[in-house]
């Protein structure tokens, strides 16, 4: 039964969310095999965003069934007030899953999205929120120079085409070093990096004197809530990789998407390698010779046992 | 730099595929003191009572809108043992408005039920609010207690186009006496309302095809919604932490969007406030001696096997998958194959073959 009254009916305040929801989804099942830098990762990826963003912001992060030690890090800031929303989900529900419970739910006006192994630089918000805030229909901007395929930005092209105030030029605008510095985070090898760089090119526009690029990127994007409430809830059937949905049907829309020229944001992957810091284990990685392990049936084999082993612990 | 492949990424992988319903309980305790001494019990018996009515398996979300470290801890226990599907923390008090709009607007489900932490279920409650929706084509906000009181004040709209509307007649009932008195303890009725709810008689339409009954009412303190009417709703206005007229906008919302405000003629939940004392306490007391008898949510969630094409080789699959779950030996043996696999593909070559 109700003895006295509820205390709670007398706030007659409750804080106001800021106007940014920086939102951060992780998934790490244990610390080992691809997954055993991830928790440095995570690390590095939250600290950069409390160093680098000046602005009033709420952090939120899904974490999507994460090993134990995982979810004690995150608890533990939580509780410390670091992280304003915390979201523990007790099965894997996919990004996609994790981005329909987020984006339709978080309560910023703006909505600035990053993988669980992104690290933010000193200007990321400030620069992604003047592109937002000068283009007209804005669906995301990435806060890094990316090439994407066309066909996910065709209305962006057609916009600057249309636009009296706007002008496109087409070229190779980013550098070599940025190009790498991405693919290397992707392990995508060098030769294969040169050999897209080569065959693609950047589309810069300006308009209202803010140079943006077109494209833009999953990984991570900042977007007015309004453009995304119409897209979610997205239809996903695996985990992870079909978040290509979000850009088709932004770009169908009609909505603009663009990256920054400057690189803002970096994806580190799931290894701090190259970001200055590197775990031991990494330092006690050598390389090895080419052998019996390597031989094309052998990997086969090995991989398709990896895969079961992931899928029967995933399940 | 990424390392190998992402295993998530594999074609195959299990999707995640949200349960029908979806049993959302929302708690707010800043201390264990004063009026929330007893919380965290009551707190329990109402996630034990949710768990030991449903006979289906339902995805359960707890929204934790700024609570002590005690009652954190407890529901941090709760999920680590698979009893919550999603918890949410929020670090500060929202208003329950506030998390109403982040529950409408993101629960992945069919129906979306809401809950305030101190309701107490019954068996049955579930299968008679989906009764309700089946029988009542506009059906808005079921829910499973019939509700005294009228939160539009006359001027809702529920009674009225009920009464138009053909296939449906509209009757009195009086209340059964004891649970007029659970229904007045439950809000800590005063003795001028008690006497004024001891005479009031229940407004209820009946389907007359189906003989489905239904109490035009419903209230904020337990509700089920489609997600459609849920997602439309949203967001509500936020007037404070827990006040009268941010609960009237729930009611208000689902009327403005054509839905009928109904409730179920039997009390299949029972509001417990914030004491476990009074006349239902024998119920409290049988859940726990049934516990062990009753399949809970998470349960019923581990039990969920797939059927159909390859159905054998898949469920085979999956009592592993568990059986690793529930061993942290075997999980750990598992775990360093897996490791140990990685090594031999990626590990010391560090070249891996993602395409961006």
């Amino acid at each position: 039964m109700r003895v006295g009254q509820n205390p709670a009916k007398a706030i007659d305040q409750v804080p106001q969310p800021a106007r940014v929801t920086v939102a951060v989804v992780c998934y790490i099942p244990f610390l080992s095999g691809y997954y055993s830098g991830s928790l440095d990762v995570l690390q590095a990826c939250l600290q950069s965003i409390w160093e680098n963003t000046p602005q009033p912001y709420d952090l939120l992060v899904f974490d999507n069934a994460s090993c134990p030690e995982v979810r004690e890090y995150l608890t533990r800031l939580h509780t410390d007030g670091r992280i304003q929303y915390l979201i523990l989900s007790d099965k894997n529900i996919g990004k996609g899953g994790a981005w329909n419970m987020i984006f339709q739910g978080a309560p910023g006006e703006i909505i600035a999205y990053a993988d669980s192994d992104v690290q933010f630089r000193p200007g990321w918000l400030e620069r992604s929120l003047e592109i937002i805030e000068t283009y007209p229909n804005v669906g995301m901007v990435t806060a890094c120079p990316l090439r994407t395929p066309e066909k996910f930005y065709s209305s962006t092209l057609d916009w600057a085409r249309q636009e009296t105030l706007a002008t496109l030029e087409q070229g190779q605008f980013m550098s070599w070093e940025v190009f790498k510095e991405h693919n290397d985070s992707l392990g995508v090898e060098e030769v294969t990096a040169a050999q897209w760089f080569d065959e693609s090119h950047d589309w810069r526009m300006e308009y209202r004197g803010i140079v943006a690029y077109a494209g833009a990127a999953h990984f991570q994007f900042t977007s007015p809530k309004r453009a995304l409430s119409p897209v979610f809830p997205l239809q996903m059937d695996r985990p992870m990789g079909q978040v290509r949905l979000l850009d088709q049907i932004l770009n169908e829309g009609g909505c603009l998407r663009l990256n920054t020229p400057e690189v803002l944001v970096r994806h580190l992957g799931n290894r701090l390698i190259g970001a200055g810091v590197a775990t031991p284990a990494q330092k006690a990685s050598k390389t090895r010779t080419r052998g019996f392990w390597d031989l094309p049936p052998v990997r086969r084999v090995l991989m398709w046992l990896y895969n079961q082993v992931f899928k029967l612990y995933h399940k | 730099m990424r390392i190998g492949q992402n295993p998530s990424k594999v074609k195959g992988s299990p999707a995640y595929t949200p349960a029908r319903i979806g049993v959302a309980s929302l708690t707010y305790v800043p201390a264990l003191e004063g009026y929330f001494r007893e919380a965290c019990d009551v707190i329990h018996v109402h996630l034990e009572s949710l768990r030991a009515s449903l006979n289906e398996d339902c995805d359960l979300c707890v929204f934790d809108n700024g609570s002590c470290p005690e009652v954190m801890d407890f529901l941090l226990r709760e999920w680590r043992l698979g009893k919550i599907d999603w918890l949410f923390l929020s670090h500060h008090n929202l208003g329950k408005n506030g998390a109403l709009n982040w529950i409408l607007s993101s629960m992945p489900n069919e129906y979306i039920v809401y809950s305030d932490s101190d309701v107490f279920y019954r068996k049955g409650w579930l299968e008679s609010s989906l009764e309700i929706f089946a029988a009542f084509e506009q059906a808005g906000m079921v829910s499973a207690q019939p509700v005294l009181f009228d939160f539009l004040h006359g001027q809702g709209r529920t009674r009225r186009e009920l009464a138009a509307q053909p296939g449906v007649q509209l009757t009195t009932v009086d209340p059964d006496p004891q649970f007029v008195e659970e229904y007045c303890d439950g809000i800590n009725a005063s003795p001028e309302l008690r006497q004024q709810f001891r005479q009031q008689s229940l407004a209820v339409a009946v389907n007359t095809a189906s003989g489905t009954r239904a109490v035009m009412s419903a209230t904020d303190m337990q509700f089920m919604l489609r997600r459609d009417i849920a997602r439309k709703m949203v967001p509500l206005p936020i007037a404070g932490a827990l006040t009268g007229k941010d609960a009237i906008e729930i009611p208000r919302g689902v009327e403005a969007l054509g839905g009928w405000l109904l409730s179920t003629e039997a009390p299949l939940v029972w509001h417990m406030g914030n004491s476990i004392s009074g006349r239902p306490l024998p119920e409290i007391e049988a859940l726990w001696i049934d516990e062990s008898h009753q399949p809970g949510a998470s349960d019923l969630a581990s039990k969920r096997e797939p059927v159909g094409e390859n159905s054998g080789k898949i469920r085979l699959k999956y009592r592993l998958a568990r059986w690793i779950r529930r061993s942290p030996g075997l999980k750990r043996l598992v775990e360093r194959l897996y490791g140990g696999l990685f090594g031999l593909l990626y590990e010391e070559q560090r070249v891996g073959g993602g395409k961006p």
